[in-house]
């Protein structure tokens, strides 16, 4: 960490969870205490409104290593039925509610 | 023990510098125009739009029926349908509609597209300006004047010219008897022009005109009579006329006439009828009931700017005239 010390730091990542919302505001949080534990180091994630935000101080996570993470937390929070991971732009994921699923069922 | 923890401390410090870092980046990299459609919406906001958009449609469907648009008010003061047969053709041409409307003063203006009965089309000469010569308290008069119809109305002509005018009219018959003449010597004609009513009628007159100055042929005699109450006859100068009043449906107007004539030509060559019409008269309310009337009663006027079923109505009407000119037809001379 010192050597990251006053180093520029940009989003990489912009994670979109606004469907998480819809079932729950606190997992919302979940997601990003889980993705600051679980990243490596280097990594700095915030959250900004329903989004949240990575960026990397050192060197960059895979863009595929990231989606595993999040999979991973759908795992953990056994959501994986309800949502699942979509990439929607280069630097971006949403965690979007599964075709079928009505959202009163969340 | 006291250095780890300001390294500790230190570290949260340079933690919280990174988010608000990464949070700023963010923000320079969001779109920042305030540009419609530029503003990125959430599923959410996107759910409540489109929900609200709904919302509001629905409104204005239900307010629309359920506070209908205010009635428009006009009536009808008098309306004409002019028709003539054609006996080459054997078509009547109905090719004048005039009918006058009044309207409330705020209708500055009337667009008018009628459907008739019958598939027709007709083209409009609506007036430029309100009728001055009707003048209203509380409407301005616009007369829809000079309906030019295409509608031709095609006709059964038999021996005895059976056709069929109107559904005023169930049925126009005209008989002659003898059905030839012998050249040169005086015969007298018995001819009968029968009509009958298939609605009650108020009024009705109905005239013949010959023509009293051809060549080598004598007109001498003719005779009226009719077969209703309370009606009156003339003939004068070469003009035989009846009218009446009341007429209940079913009614037979007969005009019975006989003509003697004495010629060397054929009589198809003679023109012995210069004219001929028939008037029915009818005080009633026109164009709210559109069966069993005439054909322009069966007509639909719709005038543009109604709402929905806001149909014309017709509060008042004084008269409407059929005028069918019937020709004289179908005598041989042998």
């Amino acid at each position: 960490m010192p050597e990251d010390k006053g180093k520029e730091i940009s989003v990489s990542f912009v994670i979109d969870a606004d469907h998480l919302t819809w079932m729950e505001d606190r997992l919302l949080n979940e997601l990003n205490s889980f993705m600051e534990t679980r990243l490596p180091a280097g990594s700095i994630v915030d959250r900004s409104g329903k989004n949240i935000l990575i960026g990397f101080t050192q060197k960059k996570l895979n863009k595929r290593d990231l989606k595993t993470y999040l999979k991973k937390f759908l795992h953990k929070f056994e959501l994986e039925e309800k949502f699942h991971i979509i990439a929607t732009s280069d630097e971006e994921f949403k965690v979007q509610k599964r075709k079928g699923i009505d959202f009163r069922e969340l | 023990m006291a250095s780890r923890r300001h390294l500790r401390k230190e570290e949260e410090e340079e933690l919280k510098r990174q988010k608000k870092e990464l949070k700023k980046s963010y923000e320079k990299t969001r779109p920042t125009s305030k540009k419609l459609g530029a503003k990125q919406f959430s599923d959410t906001q996107k759910y409540m739009l489109v929900g609200s958009i709904a919302l509001v449609i629905i409104i204005i469907v239900a307010v629309q029926f359920l506070i209908p648009p205010a009635k428009i008010c006009y009536f009808s003061e008098g309306d004409y349908v002019y028709a003539t047969l054609d006996q080459d053709s054997q078509k009547i041409n109905f090719n004048r509609i005039i009918a006058y409307y009044s309207i409330l003063p705020e209708h500055t203006t009337v667009d008018c597209d009628i459907v008739d009965y019958y598939n027709a089309t007709y083209s409009l000469k609506p007036p430029a300006q309100p009728i001055s010569s009707y003048p209203s308290s509380s409407s301005i008069k616009y007369q829809l004047a000079e309906v030019v119809s295409q509608l031709t109305w095609a006709c059964l002509m038999e021996n005895g010219t059976k056709l069929q005018m109107s559904p005023w009219i169930n049925k126009t018959t005209m008989t002659t008897n003898p059905l030839g003449v012998n050249r040169y010597t005086p015969t007298n004609v018995f001819f009968q022009l029968e009509i009958k009513t298939q609605v009650q009628v108020d009024r009705y007159n109905a005239s013949l005109k010959f023509n009293l100055n051809i060549p080598n042929t004598k007109i001498t005699f003719w005779s009226i009579t009719n077969g209703t109450a309370n009606a009156t006859s003339f003939a004068q100068n070469g003009i035989i006329f009846t009218q009446g009043v009341n007429l209940s449906a079913k009614s037979i107007i007969l005009l019975d006439f006989i003509l003697q004539i004495n010629t060397s030509r054929p009589l198809g060559e003679l023109n012995l009828l210069q004219s001929g019409s028939v008037y029915l008269v009818k005080n009633d309310k026109l164009l709210e009931n559109f069966a069993g009337a005439s054909a322009f009663k069966e007509s639909e006027i719709d005038f543009t700017g109604f709402g929905l079923g806001q149909e014309p109505t017709l509060v008042k009407t004084k008269f409407l005239n059929i005028v069918v000119n019937i020709p004289y037809y179908n005598i041989t001379v042998t």
